[in-house]
């Protein structure tokens, strides 16, 4: 899982013209209720073959999420990482936007920084976690600029792809029609850029949020990355399970929120046929 | 404003540019005088440089040779307003059509309290009352050039510039096009320079028609239409006054059949 999360910050991720895809069309466009249940039943029949202290079953593993919310430590761990989530989030959208846009609109910067970006991207997650705690110590601002260090490269590269996408001609309509800037800006550059920041904020949540979860565990005393690893360190693993849950479900329904909500009104204006 | 001037006076404007170190002449030598309220076409086979003039009159393209004033001013420093009809509409998808028009009227500068008088107006006049909320992609590409003639006008632009908008419609939904231009032209009087490579078109719609050769580009015929206002698209008179053009055309262009 850590593995797998470090090879997805290092590789330009392509992002699709029209942002439907993600967790919100799986869940909406599938049979979503027996896909659940046949999730659940595999589980259970997996962990029926295994000891219950390698895989326990759906039922142990509801049981410890209930315990997990009674006792109650779990929401302000659960706080805390979505407050690294969201803030990280941020200062990556934030960036990558920046950054993006100054690479696709200026030709002199792209050529100099092109290198930069590559190196930027490659460098594994491990490597700028492991450097930045080093360097800045165990703190809260060290944990969010590690996980912003990782993500936002990608998110540079898929918002500068977006602006070299851009309509020339539409930008020669308004030259000639005599639009400002800031008209410019709000009417041609940022509505053709949405789709292509939407689709970078869904990325980029997903992936912030699993490198948060890395960051606790390397070196952060509360969040749910370092209550998984303290039930692991415990061979705990109902309540490892439980933690993941809890805040899987959580991020799922955040997706759906954007996927079902925010995105039908952002891009009402698209014909309805191509989704 | 100074009556003496041409609203485009173009001398001695010549282009050119190199493709791999040898030299390309795009237009030669062009000079002309365009009055206000005049609807000028540029006739010429394809290649022969009349998009390029659009292009240095819009201001698009600053390089070139020569000289090109615009109510007497230099183009560099003109403050003229311009519109465009260009070969594709060129609307912006993520707005409605009322939308759209605001958009040009914002660029422009007009008052934001004469926005909802002049969209109405002006898509009236293209017949397209009752669209005001559409979605681009809601009408058929006949209405999408409508739109964008409303666009063009609405701006009250000082000069009208028009690339071949009508190219690639079908040959009826032109004809109605055309109309609707031509009638709401013969209201507003705008000045008109309108690219074609269709003499047919060309001699419905022009006062003068200006006529190109190509290698390199150069207007060597000045062809005034002799029809009276309004004009019919099926009638005798612009039947055999396109026969003459097509006549004249042919001869400086060197094409006989």
């Amino acid at each position: 899982m850590n593995q797998d999360s470090v090879l997805q910050a290092s590789q330009p991720q392509p992002v699709p013209r029209k942002p439907a895809a993600g967790a919100t069309r799986l869940l909406v466009k599938g049979n979503w209720l027996l896909s659940l249940l046949a999730l659940i039943l595999l589980w259970w029949i997996v962990s029926s073959l295994l000891s219950a202290r390698v895989l326990p079953g759906p039922v142990q593993a509801v049981e410890a999420m209930l315990d997990d919310i009674k006792d109650g430590e779990i929401f302000s761990h659960l706080g805390i990482t979505m407050f690294r989530v969201l803030a990280s989030f941020l200062l990556t959208m934030l960036l990558g936007i920046a950054i993006g846009c100054a690479l696709g609109l200026s030709k002199k910067l792209a050529s100099f920084f092109n290198l930069w970006m590559v190196v930027g991207m490659t460098i594994p997650a491990l490597v700028y976690i492991v450097v930045i705690f080093l360097w800045l110590g165990l703190s809260e601002f060290s944990a969010i600029l590690a996980v912003t260090c990782t993500t936002m490269f990608t998110i540079s590269f898929n918002i500068w792809e977006g602006v070299k996408s851009m309509d020339k001609k539409l930008m020669e309509m308004a030259t000639i029609f005599g639009a400002g800037k800031k008209l410019t800006f709000r009417r041609i550059i940022i509505p053709q850029l949405l789709p292509y920041i939407m689709a970078s904020a869904r990325f980029g949540l997903g992936l912030s949020w699993k490198m948060v979860i890395f960051v606790e565990l390397m070196g952060r005393p509360d969040g749910i990355g370092y209550m998984i690893n303290h039930w692991y360190a415990l061979y705990n693993m109902p309540h490892v399970l439980s933690n993941a849950i809890i805040f899987i479900i959580v991020m799922i329904i955040i997706e759906l929120f954007i996927g079902r909500w925010l995105e039908p009104r952002l891009f009402s204006w698209r014909p309805k046929s191509s989704h | 404003m100074n009556e003496a001037h041409h609203k485009i006076e173009i001398r001695n404007l010549s282009k050119s540019f190199s493709v791999n170190g040898s030299s390309n002449q795009v237009l030669k030598d062009i000079g002309f005088g365009v009055d206000t309220g005049e609807f000028i076409c540029l006739l010429g086979s394809s290649g022969c440089g009349k998009s390029t003039i659009l292009n240095l009159v819009s201001g698009l393209d600053k390089d070139y040779s020569g000289e090109i004033r615009i109510d007497g001013v230099p183009r560099a420093t003109s403050r003229a307003h311009l519109s465009y009809l260009f070969q594709e509409p060129r609307l912006l998808p993520w707005l409605t059509v009322e939308k759209n028009l605001h958009f040009a009227l914002e660029a422009a500068g007009l008052p934001s309290a004469e926005w909802k008088d002049r969209t109405s107006y002006y898509l009236g006049m293209v017949n397209l009352s009752g669209t005001e909320k559409h979605y681009i992609h809601q009408l058929s590409g006949g209405m999408q050039h409508r739109v964008a003639i409303a666009r063009a006008f609405c701006v009250n632009p000082d000069i009208l510039l028009m690339d071949e908008p009508f190219g690639a419609l079908d040959e009826l939904t032109a004809r109605e096009i055309r109309a609707n231009l031509l009638e709401l032209w013969q209201k507003d009087r705008k000045t008109v320079l309108f690219v074609t490579h269709n003499t047919m078109e060309a001699t419905y719609l022009a006062d003068r028609i200006f006529m190109m050769s190509a290698n390199p580009g150069t207007i060597d015929e000045v062809a005034r239409v002799g029809l009276d206002r309004p004009r019919v698209y099926e009638s005798e008179d612009l039947f055999h006054e396109h026969k003459r053009m097509m006549g004249r055309f042919m001869e400086i262009t060197g094409v006989a059949i």
